[in-house]
C-alpha cells in the first residue's frame, strides 16, 4: 500500500500590540499573575469591548504579506462555551467573515502554500491544573491568571497542503521568521506566542484517512516528532488494519509520543451570533495605508542572505535568524567583506554569544563594524579578531583593547627576530624537524603566534620558519 | 418643581439643596412600604453632598445637575455600591467602578440617592421577578409599578428622586412610566453609553431617563448623551439643555393598533388624548403591517444575546460563589441561584441560537427586525412621529398575571422601537380613576431632541 502524509494547520499568534485585544490592559509586564487585569478582561458585568486598532494593522501587514484578499468590511461573532479560563463564557472571534482570506504563503522550497484565512480574535485565561494529569478533568486545583486573558490572537488557517513532518516544521519556521521581520509578533512557542494544532491524515492509495488533531507542541523539534511519530503510528494502524479514532491528541515531550486527548465524535455547537457589542470592522483607506508600517520582509531577507552566501541552506539559516540577519546585513552594508563577516557572524559569534548568555541585540554594532573594518584592511589577523570579537561580546570596546594590547600591527612585528628567538629556545624541537617530523612545524607556528600576541600572519610566520630551518 | 424651577428659586435663595435632600429623604421614609430600593446610600452622606453642593454654588458653581437627587437602576454600576440586578447571583457583588453614566452625572453634580428595584436582570414588566421582593406602585400600593425598571419609575413618582436611570430593552423605562404616572424617555439606540449597565440584550438595550415631567427628561438627556469610547455602539446625537423648534406637523396612528386589544378603559382615555392632539397636529394613520410579529421576533433576539451575556455568572470570578467539588458543579449550582424567568429566557435564547434551529428563529427574527426597520423608515416619510398608547393594560394588583405569555404582551407597543433603535417617550396622556394611562411618541433615529422638544411643548399648553 501506498501511504502519503497530508497535514493542515491552524496556529494562534500573540500580536505584539502594546494593550489587549479589546481593553487597554498592557499586554507586557510583571508577570505576577492578575497583575494585568480590569473589569472588562475580566468579564465583568456592564463592561464593553472596544476593538485594538494596533491589532488589526497587524494582521493587515500579515494579510498583505500573504498577498491575501483583505475584506474591506469583517465581523465579529460571540463563540459560546463553558470554561473556566473564559471569563465572559464567549470568545470574541470571527467567524463567517474574517479580516484576511486567501493569502499565499511562498516557501524557501518554493512550495506555495494556501493560507484559507487570518481571524482575530481574543486569548483566554492561563489555567494551571493542579494535581493528576494536567488536565481539568480530575485535577484537584485549577489557578487561573488572567494576564493573557484579551491578548490579541491572529488565528492562521492553512489549507492541508503539507506533504511531510519535516515540511510543516520548515513552514512554521519560516512564519515564524515572516511574523518578526514584520514585527508583529515575537512568535515564541515555548511560552505560547505562537501555539499550531496541526491536523494530520494519512492517505492510504489515494483515499482520505483518518484525521487526527495534534496540540501542545512547543518547539519545531516538536513539531517533527510529535508529527513523525502520528505518521507511523497511522501507517501501523492500517497495515495491521485497526479502526484509529477521529480524535484530539496531546504531544508529550518526555515520551516523544502522541496521546488521546478527547474524542470528536460529535462537533461541538458553539451557537455563534454577531457580536452586537461591536460595530462591523471597516478597513478604510487609511487603516490600509497605516499597516504598511509593519513592513519588514523574511523573503527579502533571504534573497539578501543568498546574494551574500550563495548557497540556500546556509541563506536560510541566517534569514531566519531576524537579529543574526540584521548584524550581519550591518556590518556588509557598512563595507565588510562577506568572508570576513561570514566567519563571524555565522562560526564566531554564536558560540560565544551562547557562552556568555547574551543575545544579538546586546552586540554593538559599531565596534563589530571596526573590527571587521580591521580584518578586511589587513591590519589584524583572524586570531586577533577572534579576540577583539571576545571583547565586544563581554561588553568592553575592541579598538581600546587592541591598543592597550599592541595587537594593532598584522605582520608589522620583526619576524625574522622572533622566529630566530623561538628557534634558540626549542633545539629540540628543530632537531625533531631536521629528522624528518614536519609535524612540528605547527608548535613553532604557535610559540611565534603566542610571541607576536597572534598579530603575525601565521602563513608568513610558516614561511619564514621553513626557510630558516632548511639553512 | 421642575428642575429648572429648582434652580431659579435657589439663585433667589428660596430653598437649598440641603431642603431639597430633606423632603426627600422624607419621600424616601415611604420606601419602607414601596420597596423601590434595594440599597440607599446613608443620610448623613446625602446631606453631605447636598451641603457641598450648595457651598459650591454659594462660590458661584454652576453645574446641570447640581445638589439633584438622582436614583439608580440597580443593573448600573456605580463604584464602591453593590450592583445585584436584582439577582441572587450577584447579591454580594460590588461593582468596582462607574458606569459612564454614573461618570456623567457625579460630573454634572447629581446626588446618587441609592439603586433601585427591577425584575432579575431586567427580564419582566412588572419588578415582580427580583430575587428581593417586588415594588409596590406609589400610586396605589396594590399594583405593580411595571417593569423592569419599576423601583426607578417609583422612586420618581414617590418623590423619593428627581431623576431616576432605567434601562430599556423592550419597554423596561416606558411602561413602567406610564404605570406610574411620570415621563419616561428610551432614548435612540447609542445615544448614551450602555458602559456599565449590566447587558441582557446588548443590541436592544438603552439606558432610559425618569422624569416627573418632559423637561427633567430632557435635561437629563442633555447631560447623558455622547458617543463613549468605551462603547463602540455609541453615536453622538444632538441634543439641548431645552426644547427647541420641534417643527412637528404630521403624527401618524399605527393603523394595526386597532385590531391588538387594549383594555377599554385605556382605549377611551387614549382616544380622548388623541382628540386633544388633533386640535393641533394632522393626525395621519400609517401602517407598520410587522408591529404585531415583533413582540416574537423580540422573543427569539433578546433572549440569544442574553443566554450569551449571563453566562458569565459561573460563580468563578465574582458574585455568589458556591462550594463544588468541581468547576462544572459549582457552574451548575451557581446558575440555580437565577430565578425562573431568566433561566426560561436563557433556555429559550440557548434553543433559538442552537445548529440546526438556528435558521428558523435567530435568523429569521433579525430578517423580521430589518423589515421593521424598512416599515418605520417608508412611514416615517408621511409622518414626523409616531403615537401610540405606552401599554394595552392598565396597572395591575401584585401577583394577579401568572402566566409569562401574558406578561410578555405589556410591551407589545414598547418593544418595535427597541428592535427599529428608535426612540421613543411615555407621557401622562390621563387617568382612568386614580390610574394613569400612558402615551408613547415614537421619532426618527438620532431624532431624539425633536421628539423631547414635542413632548415637551405638550406639557407647557
Amino acid at each position: 500500500m501506498a501511504y502519503k502524509f497530508v497535514a493542515g494547520l491552524e496556529i494562534h499568534v500573540q500580536l505584539k500590540t502594546k494593550s489587549k485585544m479589546f481593553c487597554s490592559c498592557p499586554t507586557e509586564g510583571p508577570d505576577t499573575p492578575n497583575s494585568r487585569v480590569c473589569p472588562i478582561c475580566l468579564g465583568h458585568p456592564g463592561t464593553l469591548p472596544v476593538i485594538n486598532k494596533e491589532a488589526v494593522l497587524m494582521t493587515l501587514a500579515l494579510g498583505k504579506a500573504m498577498n491575501a484578499r483583505i475584506n474591506r468590511v469583517s465581523k465579529f461573532h460571540r463563540k459560546n462555551y463553558f470554561y473556566p479560563d473564559l471569563p465572559k463564557g464567549y470568545q470574541i472571534t470571527q467567524y463567517d467573515v474574517p479580516l484576511i482570506e486567501d493569502g499565499v504563503f511562498v516557501m524557501i522550497t518554493g512550495k506555495k502554500v494556501p493560507i484559507r484565512r487570518i481571524h482575530l480574535e481574543e486569548d483566554a485565561a492561563k489555567s494551571v491544573h493542579i494535581g493528576s494529569s494536567g488536565r481539568l478533568t480530575g485535577s484537584q486545583q485549577i489557578l487561573l491568571d488572567f494576564n493573557r486573558s484579551g491578548i490579541p490572537l491572529a488565528e492562521i488557517v492553512t489549507e492541508p497542503v503539507f506533504e511531510s513532518p519535516e515540511e510543516v516544521a520548515m513552514f512554521v519556521e519560516e512564519l515564524q521568521a515572516t511574523l518578526r521581520y514584520l514585527g508583529i509578533s515575537d512568535a515564541m512557542m515555548e511560552n505560547g506566542q505562537l501555539r499550531c494544532d496541526v491536523n494530520v491524515s494519512v492517505e492510504v492509495d489515494g483515499k482520505e484517512g483518518t484525521r487526527v488533531e495534534i496540540k501542545n507542541m512547543n518547539s519545531t523539534k516538536a513539531i517533527r516528532q510529535a508529527l513523525s511519530f502520528e505518521y507511523e503510528r497511522h501507517v501501523r494502524a492500517y497495515e495491521a488494519g485497526v479502526q484509529l479514532q477521529v480524535e484530539t491528541r496531546t504531544f508529550d515531550e518526555q515520551s516523544g509520543e502522541t496521546k488521546a486527548m478527547r474524542r470528536k465524535e460529535t462537533s461541538e455547537d458553539y451557537r455563534y451570533f454577531p457580536e452586537p457589542d461591536l460595530l462591523e470592522l471597516h478597513v478604510t483607506d487609511e487603516l490600509m495605508e497605516e499597516a504598511n508600517k509593519y513592513n519588514g520582509s523574511f523573503h527579502e531577507a533571504y534573497k539578501d542572505a543568498l546574494t551574500w552566501l550563495g548557497r540556500e541552506k546556509e541563506a536560510r539559516a541566517l534569514a531566519l535568524n531576524k537579529e543574526q540577519f540584521s548584524v550581519f546585513k550591518a556590518l556588509v552594508t557598512k563595507g565588510g567583506d562577506i568572508k570576513y563577516v561570514s566567519r563571524a557572524v555565522l562560526i564566531e559569534l554564536p558560540n560565544m554569544l551562547s557562552e556568555e548568555g547574551k543575545s544579538w541585540d546586546q552586540l554593538n554594532e559599531s565596534h563589530l563594524s571596526s573590527i571587521i573594518d580591521l580584518l578586511t584592511q589587513g591590519k589584524i589577523t583572524m586570531a586577533v579578531a577572534r579576540e577583539l570579537l571576545w571583547q565586544t561580546v563581554r561588553g568592553n570596546d575592541p579598538l581600546e583593547y587592541a591598543r592597550s594590547h599592541g595587537l594593532l600591527n598584522a605582520g608589522a612585528t620583526d619576524l625574522e627576530a622572533v622566529v630566530a628567538d623561538v628557534l634558540a629556545k626549542n633545539p629540540d624541537v628543530v632537531e625533531k624537524y631536521k629528522k624528518g617530523n614536519t609535524n612540528v612545524l605547527s608548535f613553532l607556528v604557535g610559540q611565534v603566534m603566542k610571541q607576536t600576541k597572534g598579530t603575525a600572519k601565521p602563513d608568513a610566520v610558516r614561511e619564514v620558519l621553513i626557510k630558516r630551518l632548511s639553512e | 418643581m421642575k428642575i429648572g424651577d429648582i434652580f431659579e428659586r435657589r439663585q433667589r435663595g428660596e430653598l437649598t439643596f440641603q431642603s431639597i435632600m430633606e423632603l426627600t429623604l422624607n419621600n424616601l421614609e415611604k420606601d419602607e412600604l414601596l420597596h423601590a430600593f434595594l440599597y440607599k446610600r446613608p443620610p448623613e452622606e446625602l446631606m453631605k453632598e447636598a451641603q457641598q453642593a450648595d457651598a459650591l454654588w454659594d462660590q458661584g458653581i454652576r453645574k446641570p445637575l447640581q445638589g439633584i437627587p438622582v436614583a439608580i437602576k440597580d443593573n448600573i454600576c456605580v463604584e464602591g455600591l453593590p450592583c445585584t440586578c436584582g439577582s441572587k447571583i450577584l447579591e454580594n457583588y460590588v461593582a468596582p467602578y462607574d458606569a459612564t453614566v454614573v461618570k456623567k452625572l457625579k460630573e454634572a453634580g447629581a446626588i446618587i440617592v441609592g439603586k433601585t428595584n427591577l425584575d432579575e436582570f431586567a427580564m419582566g414588566s412588572s419588578t415582580e421577578n427580583s430575587a428581593f421582593g417586588p415594588t409596590r406602585n406609589p400610586l396605589d400600593t396594590n399594583l405593580v409599578p411595571g417593569g423592569s425598571s419599576g423601583g426607578s419609575a417609583a422612586a420618581v413618582a414617590a418623590g423619593m428622586s428627581l431623576l431616576a436611570l432605567g434601562s430599556d430593552t423592550g419597554g423596561s423605562v416606558r411602561q413602567p412610566a406610564a404605570f406610574t404616572g411620570i415621563v419616561g424617555f428610551k432614548p435612540s439606540y447609542g445615544a448614551i453609553s450602555r458602559y456599565g449597565l449590566v447587558a441582557f440584550a446588548s443590541s436592544l438595550d438603552q439606558i432610559g431617563i425618569f422624569a416627573a415631567n418632559t423637561m427633567d427628561a430632557l435635561l437629563g438627556a442633555f447631560v447623558l448623551f455622547g458617543k463613549d469610547p468605551m462603547d463602540s455602539t455609541s453615536t453622538e446625537i444632538p441634543i439641548g439643555p431645552e426644547p427647541s423648534q420641534h417643527n412637528v406637523r404630521r403624527i401618524g396612528v399605527i393603523k394595526e393598533l386597532s385590531s391588538l386589544g387594549l383594555q377599554p378603559d385605556v382605549e377611551r382615555v387614549y382616544t380622548q388624548f388623541l382628540n386633544t392632539l388633533a386640535k393641533q397636529y394632522e393626525l395621519v394613520e400609517v401602517s407598520i403591517p410587522h408591529w404585531e410579529e415583533a413582540l416574537a421576533a423580540y422573543y427569539f433576539v433578546a433572549p440569544a444575546e442574553a443566554s450569551a451575556n449571563l453566562a458569565r455568572y459561573d460563580g468563578v470570578r465574582y458574585g455568589s460563589t458556591v462550594e463544588a467539588n468541581t468547576y462544572w458543579q459549582s457552574v451548575r449550582m451557581a446558575r440555580s441561584l437565577f430565578g425562573d424567568e431568566v433561566k426560561r429566557r436563557i433556555l429559550l435564547g440557548t434553543f433559538a441560537l442552537s445548529a440546526g434551529y438556528k435558521d428558523a428563529m435567530y435568523d429569521k427574527a433579525q430578517a423580521l427586525r430589518q423589515w421593521l426597520i424598512y416599515e418605520f423608515n417608508e412611514a416615517f416619510r408621511t409622518v414626523d412621529i409616531i403615537v401610540s398608547p405606552t401599554t394595552p393594560n392598565l396597572p395591575f394588583p401584585i401577583g394577579a398575571v401568572s402566566d409569562p405569555v401574558e406578561m410578555y404582551k405589556c410591551d407589545l407597543f414598547t418593544i418595535p422601537a427597541n428592535l427599529a433603535y428608535l426612540p421613543a417617550i411615555s407621557v401622562p396622556a390621563g387617568f382612568t380613576g386614580n390610574l394613569p394611562v400612558g402615551a408613547q411618541f415614537i421619532a426618527p433615529r438620532m431624532q431624539d431632541y425633536k421628539l423631547l422638544s414635542f413632548a415637551a411643548s405638550l406639557e407647557v399648553r
